[in-house]
């Protein structure tokens, strides 16, 4: 049975790039994606350099969280996307009113003090404690970088 | 310019394997290197490329090569290019995407030769050149 359209929202601080576009969407057929980000939706050059990611059969939005948060709340046409660069992102959104059942952290890459979870997951203890207070609001938290990685569960581990 | 020096910066190890197999092929040559973004947050690719720019010696110039469009090595190596200034910007050309075999060679061929406004175009030629149906 084919799933209903809905929205994946995804976690990873480089973005749109090649495992999103090419590793995901791709292999999932997702052809609408949105980078939701205040500073890259408020910059042009920040867009642009997004923007040629994607294939030509992908559209790519970028909308404010705020912009993001409402659509959200509404079901898709088409399985969408969303990008948000760190989980503060993610507890923005839930803030503004979001539904947000599920997050998918597809990438946090090593930073100085920052703890491994898996060799594409690293929490600096401000991500840990923002990703416990989503989990204590009943955000499912799944580490998974591609579909057929195995998914983690984040929430007993952070 | 003393040396127009070349930057390979893409996923994985492709970056490292593609100059380890020019050098196959022609021999040995000066002023390359690899850059994987393996590990790296786009911040983290970006910095890491400040690192190997202040390394780069004086009188040289730079040219960063990169694999696909929109990756996230071609992000960093934009980002840096937005980041310099005056001197700095005018020693570092590209990036080009879509480094290959054909492209690289050219540019190791070419690039004590051919003036860098008519070298890029030509590696951008020899590039699509190669690909063939």
């Amino acid at each position: 049975m084919t799933k209903a359209p809905h929205w994946i929202v995804r976690v990873d601080d480089r973005l749109v790039h090649g495992q999103v576009c090419v590793g995901w969407c791709d292999v999932l057929g997702i052809h609408r994606l949105v980078l939701g980000d205040d500073v890259i939706a408020a910059c042009e050059f920040e867009r642009e350099l997004y923007a040629c990611c994607p294939a030509d059969e992908q559209s790519l939005e970028f909308m404010t969280l705020s912009q993001l948060a409402a659509a959200l709340a509404v079901p898709p046409a088409e399985t969408t996307l969303a990008v948000l660069s760190d989980p503060a992102s993610a507890e923005t959104l839930l803030e503004l009113g979001a539904p947000l059942s599920e997050l998918l952290l597809g990438g946090l890459h090593h930073q100085p003090g920052a703890r491994e979870l898996a060799n594409y997951l690293f929490l600096t203890s401000e991500q840990a404690a923002c990703l416990r207070r989503l989990s204590a609001r009943g955000v499912h938290l799944v580490g998974q970088p591609l579909p057929d990685s195995p998914r983690l569960d984040v929430n007993r581990l952070v | 310019m003393n040396l127009l020096r070349a930057l390979l910066i893409t996923h994985g190890e492709l970056g490292a394997a593609l100059l380890a197999t020019a050098e196959e092929i022609i021999g040995p040559r000066e002023g390359l290197a690899a850059l994987s973004n393996r590990g790296l947050s786009r911040d983290g690719l970006v910095a890491e490329l400040r690192a190997r720019l202040a390394e780069l010696p004086a009188e040289d110039a730079l040219l960063l090569l990169v694999d696909a469009p929109g990756a996230s090595p071609h992000v960093a190596a934009r980002l840096l290019l937005a980041g310099l200034t005056g001197e700095e910007r005018g020693r570092v050309l590209g990036p080009l995407t879509g480094v290959n075999l054909p492209l690289l060679l050219t540019f190791l061929n070419r690039r004590t030769t051919t003036p860098p406004e008519e070298l890029l175009p030509l590696l951008v030629e020899r590039g699509r050149a190669g690909i063939l149906m």
